[in-house]
């Protein structure tokens, strides 16, 4: 579960993106244990202060919470996680359709085409 | 901001007419992990020298926890040369007890575990040992020090890119928490992801210092690009 | 701090040294036998090149171990100690006297070994272990090494000296070369020239005036000897200090 980092771009926002991903898409359950700070940047070959500078952003945001003794965990609010999975997917859609728009099709031809080849898609 | 670790204020060194540093200034703060860039002869060594009391006659002033380099900063500071300096007629063993009985700071347990784990043999001549085996018992005296400050000369210099990882994980896995490393290497795409600070360094001059993922984002390019860019003009 | 350094600094050569400590001593004992003509030419090739060879080999090492414990890529490790620069020349100048000792009494041991036809072992002891002889003897042991310690230490100044030019390494040789020669002459000029009392003493008749006279040659020698080691010992120390340079 090592993620490819882009070192053309900071590795904090990165990281930030990237546990959304894993959050939002499942990988880490809502309550999960994240593991401890210096752990994870080992494992991921991050510094550790630029893990905790994402790991404080997601907080912020509400993916993550820190309590004093046990550590630090995914949120249990399984409606923010369902809130922002579907935003997250609007803003696909939104640039996805976008580009259908610009090829001249419509919603409905999107969605008769959606039915068409997403069943090969999830083959 | 917290208490400044290690304070560089205008050091200068003249070998000759040829100066080998010239007015560097920049301080370290605890927990940071700086990376001092440059090319071979660029002064890193000289620098580092320096910091370590190796090279006592420079201008300028070196502080390390506010004190200069001499005996008191050397028990705060751990330090990894770039060269085989262990007596090579010693054993292992021996090599092990000698950091044990000289620095308070030292683990011994943590040096035996890790030893193992890097499958260096204990009972050997250092002299016998190969030189990859040799730089892996350096590096893993040097980590098994409880310091306040890490200072790495070209640790991952002239070995493989799996030893690379290696090397990189020992270090990481094993500085203090709170303590701050200041590592020196040329080669830069396979680490850049575990600095906060970098400095470039070239002809002695600092040329470019700052916060490694202000500098991704400043300039859209990683630190090995912008090392590759600043160094070719 | 200082034992710990004296122990690492015993350990490099140890063994080497009481290798040759052990060799001179057989070459007492088996020298007697030489009488037999067989033995005698073959001997007489080892005497000779056993005793132009130890004393160099000695020399040798210490100087080495000198020059690449402190100033050679070991010096990395050993001034990364949390030590003092006196503490690590002291380190050596200690290790070196031991040595020299330890050289000095099988030097003795070989001359005991070889007078044991003339004077049995047994009765040589008996001599030796009595209060007046034990006590001169000490006192001249301690004379000799007085006197060495200027010579050892102008030769560990010289070596450090010759750091300095990290530069122009042959032109720093020359000069750590040319300050060693230089230490040791004055200090054996000096000598020289305030032993002379020693002599004139001889010929005196008054037993008292002879005792008198030594003892203030000796002290003059002494308080000579120090000097020269505090100056020795200072400058070394502040090249280990302000002007070090590890190449």
């Amino acid at each position: 579960m090592k993620p490819s980092f882009d070192p053309n771009q900071p590795i904090y926002t990165q990281l930030v993106d990237w546990f959304k991903q894993q959050i939002l898409g499942g990988e880490l359950g809502p309550g999960e244990k994240i593991a401890p700070v210096r752990e994870l940047a080992l494992e991921l070959g991050v510094n550790p202060n630029t893990l905790q500078r994402a790991m404080s952003e997601l907080e912020r945001e509400g993916l993550l919470y820190t309590e004093r003794t046990a550590g630090r965990f995914v949120t249990s609010d399984r409606a923010l996680i369902a809130a922002l999975r579907e935003e997250a997917i609007a803003k696909i859609l939104q640039r996805f359709l976008a580009e259908l728009i610009t090829l001249g099709c419509t919603t409905d031809d999107a969605l008769r085409l959606i039915k068409k080849y997403g069943g090969e898609i999830n083959e | 901001m917290s208490e400044v670790l290690l304070e560089i204020k205008s050091v200068s060194k003249r070998y000759g007419h040829k100066g080998a540093l010239r007015n560097v200034s920049f301080t370290v703060e605890p927990g940071k992990i700086v990376g001092l860039l440059g090319p071979n002869g660029s002064g890193k060594t000289t620098l580092i020298k320096i910091i370590n009391a190796l090279l006592a006659d420079y201008e300028g002033e070196v502080l390390i926890c506010r004190q200069r380099p001499g005996k008191e900063s050397k028990r705060l500071v751990s330090y990894l040369p770039d060269k085989m300096a262990l007596p090579t007629w010693l054993t292992v063993n021996e090599a092990l007890n000698l950091y044990d009985s000289f620095f308070s700071d030292f683990e011994l347990a943590r040096a035996q575990a890790l030893l193992e784990a890097l499958k260096v043999p204990h009972n050997m001549r250092i002299g016998e040992l190969s030189k990859g085996m040799q730089e892996k018992l350096m590096l893993v005296l040097t980590m098994s020090r409880r310091a306040k400050l890490y200072v790495l000369d070209e640790p991952i210099a002239g070995v493989d890119p799996a030893a690379r990882d290696q090397i990189l994980s020992t270090i990481l896995d094993n500085f203090t928490a709170g303590s701050s490393i200041l590592l020196s290497t040329h080669i830069i795409s396979d680490v850049e992801a575990v600095f906060d600070d970098v400095i470039f360094l070239q002809d002695g001059n600092i040329i470019l210092h700052g916060e490694a993922e202000a500098l991704r984002s400043e300039h859209g390019k990683s630190i090995d690009q912008l090392f590759r860019e600043v160094y070719k003009c | 701090m200082l034992v710990k350094l004296i122990r690492l600094d015993l350990r490099f050569a140890y063994k080497k040294f009481l290798t040759m400590a052990a060799l001179i001593l057989l070459l007492g004992i088996v020298a007697p036998y030489a009488r037999i003509n067989v033995l005698s030419a073959g001997l007489a090739i080892v005497f000779s090149v056993a005793f132009a060879v130890i004393p160099v080999l000695c020399v040798w090492l210490v100087v080495q171990h000198f020059e690449r414990n402190l100033f050679g890529h070991e010096g990395y490790l050993m001034f990364s100690l949390p030590v003092s620069a006196s503490q690590l020349l002291l380190s050596k100048v200690i290790t070196t006297l031991i040595w020299f000792n330890l050289m000095l009494a099988a030097a003795a041991g070989f001359i005991a070994l070889l007078l044991r036809g003339n004077i049995p072992l047994m009765q040589l002891l008996k001599e030796v272990f009595t209060w007046e002889v034990m006590s001169t003897l000490l006192k001249s042991v301690l004379l000799i090494n007085a006197n060495i310690l200027p010579i050892i230490l102008a030769i560990f100044m010289g070596i450090a000296l010759s750091t300095v030019a990290v530069r122009n390494r042959k032109l720093g040789i020359f000069w750590g070369i040319a300050a060693s020669i230089a230490g040791i002459a004055l200090f054996v000029w000096l000598c020289i020239q305030t032993g002379g009392w020693q002599y004139l003493s001889m010929m005196a008749e008054d037993q008292a005036v002879i005792t008198i006279t030594m003892a203030a040659a000796q002290g003059i020698n002494l308080a000579i000897a120090a000097a020269f080691c505090a100056l020795f010992f200072g400058l070394t120390t502040y090249i280990m200090n302000r002007r070090l340079n590890l190449a």
